[in-house]
Formats: structure tokens, C-alpha cells, sequence
């Protein structure tokens, strides 16, 4: 599903170096960032608005850009108008509230405020939506991200590899 | 080769699903020599079909035509469309339950009389009594390999998770903890083989260690040479005589053509849903407001349970996805005592999900997302949750209906699936809740938060049974009371939702009701 060549074996602390938050305030420098998808690429505004959206909606610090801008980028073709007009509604309420656009406001919880006001909407949660599965039913983040090992029978199970090691020590 | 009844074949029981109810009654059947037709809805897997894979099984099992929620409660906002989680597929939701095997208590066969009325329920005995189903109970354990006292088979080794929960309950004083019953092999059995603790319950077991109609019942009621399935068959319409006997069933393949299959008996398999919506769609001149309903009470008295989970943080990592989904039971309030400011108690079941539906279902409110959602995500591996099985009262409005316009593929009249909340079962979810709690603050939880109840895989209740034909469907053998040669033979059957899941009670009624129908055809009274 992932296309970075770097998704199986990181530790979360090698994660934190990969996450993409500072590309998100370079602007041009957005196109150096080798981490992104072609098509975000060739439309950072969209890109850059979808994915500062994405990771407000499910904001992981230690993931990567472009774990959320895969799952996402189908809605670009598929739903183009919703996206478009959702973002540029939400950059409307942004110049109103901080005078810039939404991507551009520092604060998580301003912008966590304006996404509030539009949660019961279609493009808000068609962008949630897609993002439940695309990012958490991804396999590459399963285990270095969450600690879930996903699929066991080919390795017969946990019969042997930990079902009941838990001591619980903390009692 | 594969046994082919005719058409026009009218010596054969047809039986309309084949999960619990179905898939047993059908081997059941053939066991006595019977033979039967069994019409399924879905398709047919094979073993390696079975993938550890949450959302690739739910793709591909679910019962996923056109259904709506309805009702006041939240799943009509987070899922219009899915009001229950259950399966299309050869096995029917037996490759999807979990394998938790408890029996219904006595008390749970004779609420009404325990309470006497209750405002707002529609409250009736069972026509059976707990001791009438007992022989069936232990016959049922023995059938699908239920740990424990019936088998021999010992319970599972405690997983983390159940260490977890349980180390909270003992500390709040609860005694009753247990990693069973379980229809899941802890050693080879039924030559099936043993736990290998994969995880993945509900998306089907890959080991067949867990019992279900798909592997065990099916295959062997076919090669009894007793019993035809046909997968990919939509029952449209059972059709009857002048007499008002069951004459036929018509049904749709999975290539578009209808076929009416003749029938000496008809028993109805079809979950507590797809049941009512099939004797309502086969009204005629004769049962203008469905088949087998002079009560009125087709499609009525629709009970899940009273539920919701809780989870907790723990200090370390628990891993809960490894091991049986449902692991441990706490049973210390599935008591009668309604001095707890409620009747009917509840079971308390430790429970996991992967990281994919844990995600989706944490809080699936549009208001479900944010720092504190993945907060408490990017701890998935420190978690351990609990399921809360509480008694859901009969209510009469609570049920299936057809829908006045909308029809599915079929064309058939889409299911409004209608639920609210009697304030008995609101106070069981609320104590249960509160209970669950304390559990995880005894065992040292660093943050506890609920998930709000996900679609229902217990639907129970809507061709209910009853000692009178005004009050109920059935009467106590699944026989219709207005249909000699019509019988139910699922969990719409029930007339109370007991604190247990359902499963192991529906097979016991399959059993028991296959005695009954070879009895009667013996006597040739059917």
C-alpha cells in the first residue's frame, strides 16, 4: 500500500527523525520533500492543505507524510470537487478567524477549533473516513508504530510466541 | 458426488440458512436419516479463504445488502446502514462468533414471572423451563466441543488480556472468573484441531479449532449424502396451500434464476433479522400481514444486548490481540438482584481488536477524532478492554419492518432494523460500565475510556416463542403456532435475551427441535 522503501523494520525514535510536520511550513520546498507521492508533488497547495487536515484528524507525531497522503490521495480524483471546495472553505474560515490560510496556522488548537465547527460535514468526514482505513488498516505501521503484529496464523499463532507472557509487575 | 434433490422433490425439509440454527439442524437431520435442502444466502469459503485480516474479512463475509438503522440511538448516525454485524457465507455467523459457550441461567427462561410486568417490556416466560433444555445443553458441548465439564477438555491457559481484567476483579472482590466455556478446541477434538491462540476470533478461525457450521456441520451433513446445500440462494417467498400448509420456497441463484424448491417442512435459519423480513415478504391472501403471524408479533420484541466496552491503559504492554478474542468471562453479575436497581444482570467478557477496528470503532461519533482519539491509539499495545453482555428486555416496538419503497437486489423490501433502549437496559449498560471501571482502576489503568456499542452480532427475539399463540411466533419445539410444517430454527426464537451470548442456547434449541421433527415425521404428522 506504502510506497517509501523505508516503511518495515523502524523503531518509533527513527520514525520521529522521518516525520514530515516541518515539510509542512517550507512552502516551495515542499517539491524536495522525496517522502511525498508524485501527484502531491505537483499540487502542493492541495496536498499541503489535505494533508495538514489529515494529521489534525488523526494526529501521530511519529508518523510519516506520506503514510497519510497515500490513503488520501484517491479522493483527489475521485471526489476532486468536495476536496477542493472543502479546503478552500476552510481557508475562507481560517482568514476569518487567524487572517491566513488553515495550513498556516501554527497552533493545533486553532486549527483543531475550525475543524470542529465543519465535523458534521460531508468533506470533513469523507477525508476522516477514507483516513480510518487507510492509515490504521496499513501493515507497515502496524507493528513499529503500535505494537500490533497483524496477521500470526503463518506463524502458528501466539500459542508459542507470547499469548500469556505478561507479568503483571506494577501492582 | 454431491447429493441433488429435485425440485419438485416434496419429501425434503428445507432449511432457509446455515449457521447455529441451520448448519446444526441440517446435520442434525441427516443424522436421523432426514433429508434437506438447505438454502444459503451467501457464498461458499474454503479454509485458506480465512485471512488474519479485519477489514479483508469483513469485506468478504459480512452481510453487507441494504439494511437500516433506526431508532433512537447513536448507530443511526455512525452506522445507517449496518445495524448488525453478521455474516453472508456457508456457516452463517459461525465462522464469525467467538466461540463463548455459556448457558442461559433458569432464572433467564422465566423473567416475567420472577418480576411480573415491567412498563415499557414486553416481558413473557419462555415456554421452556432451563431443566427442559439441560439434556440439549450438555448435548450441544458435546456437539461443538465446548470446554469444560461436558467435553473434558480443560479451559485455555488466561491470556494477557484476561490476566489484566482479571487481576482488577479479583482486587473489587468479583470470584467468578473463568477462561470458558469456550467452542474452541484447548486439546484435538471432534477431529478438529487445538487453539493455536491466533487471535482473529471474529474474522473466522484459520486452525478450525473453533466450532462452526462451516467446517464441521455442513461438510459432514453433505457427505451423509442426507443433505444438499445451495450456496448463493436467496429465499425470496415460502410458499403454502389452501390449507395453509408450507408448500415451497422460492428462491433466487446466485445467476439470477428462480427456483421453487418443494418442501415437506420449512425451517427458517435465517438470523433475527432476515427470519421476520422472509415471513413478512411471504404474505398472502390467506396471511395477509405474513406468514405464521395471527399475533402480530412477527418482526417484534427485537433484543441485542445492553452492551458497550470499556478499555483501560495499562502500565506496560498488554498485546491483547494475541490469543482468543474473547478470553476470560467474569459472571459475579450476571446474578438476578434487583436490588442493584435493575433486573436481568450482565456478563462482563474480555475482549480485543486489532489496531484497524479498534481505530474504527473507538469512538465513531463525527465528533471521534483528535489528539485525545490517538492518544490513546498510539498506546494500542498497552490496552485491554472488556464487553459488557447485559440482558436486553423485550420491547414491542423494538423490531425489523419492510420498508415502504426501498428494495435491494433481490428486489425485495429493504429491513428497517428499529432499537432503543428500555431504561432497565440503559441502567445494566451504565452499571456494567461503572463496574468494568473499577476493574481496570484496581488493576493500576493509567486512563479508562469507553467505546460506544458497535453493530450487533447477538440479534435475538423477533419470531419469539410463547406458551400462547397471541403472545408469541412459536411454540416451544420452534414450531410455528399458525403453520404445522413451519418451523424457526435460529436465535429469533427467543423470547428473552439472557446475559449470555447466544450461540450455544441456539444450537441446543436446533438439537432439540431435530428430536422433535423426526419424532413427528415418524408419527407422519408432518
Amino acid at each position: 500500500m506504502t510506497t517509501s522503501p523505508k516503511a518495515m523494520p523502524l523503531s518509533r525514535r527513527r520514525f520521529l527523525t522521518l516525520s514530515g510536520q516541518s515539510a509542512l511550513f517550507a512552502g516551495a520546498a515542499l517539491g524536495a520533500c522525496s517522502l511525498w507521492p508524485r501527484w502531491a508533488i505537483a499540487e502542493p497547495d492541495l496536498a499541503g492543505g489535505l494533508l495538514r487536515l489529515g494529521r489534525d484528524i488523526y494526529p501521530h507525531d511519529a508518523i510519516a507524510d506520506t503514510y497519510y497522503l497515500t490513503p488520501l490521495e484517491p479522493l483527489l480524483e475521485n471526489n476532486r470537487s468536495l476536496i477542493a471546495d472543502g479546503l478552500a472553505d476552510l481557508d475562507r474560515r481560517a482568514h476569518e478567524a487567524h487572517g491566513r490560510r488553515y495550513a498556516k496556522i501554527e497552533q493545533e488548537a486553532d486549527r483543531a477549533a475550525l475543524l470542529r465547527e465543519i465535523e458534521d460535514g460531508d468533506f470533513f468526514q469523507t477525508v476522516r473516513g477514507t483516513l480510518v482505513v487507510g492509515l490504521y488498516d496499513n501493515a507497515a505501521l502496524w507493528e513499529p508504530h503500535f505494537g500490533y503484529e497483524g496477521s500470526s496464523w503463518q506463524q502458528g499463532g501466539y500459542l508459542h510466541r507470547g499469548f500469556d507472557d505478561l507479568v503483571i509487575d506494577w501492582l | 458426488m454431491a447429493t441433488r434433490f429435485d425440485y419438485d422433490d416434496d419429501s425434503v425439509v428445507v432449511i432457509i440458512g446455515s449457521g447455529a440454527g441451520g448448519g446444526t439442524l441440517a446435520q442434525a437431520l441427516a443424522k436421523k436419516g432426514i433429508n434437506s435442502v438447505v438454502l444459503e444466502a451467501g457464498k461458499r469459503y474454503q479454509m485458506n479463504d480465512i485471512e488474519n485480516d479485519e477489514w479483508e474479512m469483513f469485506k468478504k463475509i459480512s452481510w453487507l445488502d441494504e439494511r437500516i438503522t433506526a431508532g433512537p440511538r447513536q448507530l443511526t448516525q455512525t452506522f445507517p446502514g449496518l445495524p448488525a454485524w453478521i455474516v453472508k457465507a456457508v456457516g452463517g455467523s459461525t465462522i464469525h462468533w467467538a466461540g463463548v459457550a455459556l448457558r442461559f441461567q433458569p432464572h433467564e427462561f422465566r423473567l416475567h414471572s420472577e418480576i411480573g410486568d415491567l412498563e415499557g417490556a414486553n416481558l413473557l416466560d419462555w415456554p421452556i423451563s432451563y431443566e427442559d433444555l439441560e439434556p440439549y445443553y450438555v448435548k450441544a458441548e458435546r456437539h461443538m466441543g465446548v470446554t469444560g465439564e461436558s467435553t473434558g477438555m480443560p479451559y485455555h491457559q488466561w491470556n494477557n488480556n484476561f490476566k489484566v481484567l482479571a487481576a482488577g476483579a479479583e482486587r473489587i472482590g468479583y470470584k467468578q472468573l473463568r477462561s470458558g466455556p469456550m467452542a474452541i478446541n484447548t486439546e484435538e477434538y471432534d477431529e478438529r484441531g487445538r487453539c493455536m491462540q491466533a487471535g482473529f476470533c471474529m474474522q473466522g478461525c484459520r486452525f478450525g479449532a473453533k466450532w462452526s457450521t462451516m467446517y464441521s456441520d455442513i461438510p459432514r451433513a453433505e457427505a451423509s449424502g442426507r443433505c444438499e446445500v445451495r450456496p448463493r440462494s436467496m429465499a425470496l417467498q415460502i410458499e403454502h396451500d389452501d390449507k395453509g400448509r408450507a408448500t415451497a420456497v422460492v428462491y433466487v441463484d446466485g445467476d439470477g434464476n428462480t427456483h421453487r424448491q418443494r418442501a415437506r417442512v420449512v425451517c427458517v435459519a435465517g438470523n433475527s433479522i432476515e427470519s421476520p423480513r422472509l415471513l413478512l415478504n411471504s404474505h398472502s391472501s390467506l396471511f395477509p400481514e405474513g406468514l405464521a403471524n395471527s399475533s402480530g408479533q412477527v418482526g417484534r420484541n427485537y433484543m441485542t444486548h445492553a452492551t458497550s466496552c470499556i478499555f483501560g491503559v495499562m502500565p506496560k504492554p498488554v498485546h491483547m490481540h494475541r490469543g482468543t478474542t474473547f478470553a476470560g468471562i467474569i459472571s459475579d453479575e450476571a446474578r438476578f438482584d434487583p436490588s442493584r436497581g435493575f433486573v436481568g444482570g450482565y456478563t462482563l467478557e474480555v475482549m480485543s481488536l486489532g489496531v484497524p477496528f479498534f481505530a474504527k470503532f473507538m469512538d465513531p461519533s463525527n465528533a471521534g477524532w483528535g489528539r485525545d482519539i490517538t492518544t490513546a491509539l498510539d498506546k494500542y499495545d498497552h490496552l485491554s478492554g472488556v464487553w459488557i453482555c447485559g440482558e436486553d428486555l423485550p420491547m414491542e416496538n423494538n423490531g425489523v419492518t419492510l420498508h415502504d419503497t426501498k428494495k435491494d437486489q433481490y428486489g425485495l423490501p429493504v429491513p428497517v432494523v428499529y432499537k432503543g433502549d428500555h431504561p432497565n437496559d440503559a441502567k445494566v449498560r451504565s452499571h456494567g460500565e461503572q463496574q468494568a471501571r473499577r476493574c481496570y482502576e484496581a488493576a493500576g489503568a493509567e486512563h479508562i475510556f469507553r467505546v460506544p456499542d458497535f453493530p450487533t452480532s447477538h440479534n435475538v427475539g423477533t419470531n419469539r416463542m410463547s406458551a400462547r399463540p397471541e403472545d408469541g411466533v412459536v411454540n416451544q419445539w420452534g414450531q410455528t403456532h399458525d403453520i404445522d410444517n413451519l418451523f424457526i430454527s435460529d436465535g429469533s426464537q427467543f423470547t428473552s435475551s439472557g446475559a449470555e451470548n447466544p450461540t450455544l442456547t441456539i444450537v441446543a434449541l436446533a438439537l432439540r427441535q431435530a428430536d422433535h421433527i423426526a419424532e413427528r415425521m415418524q408419527r407422519q404428522e408432518l
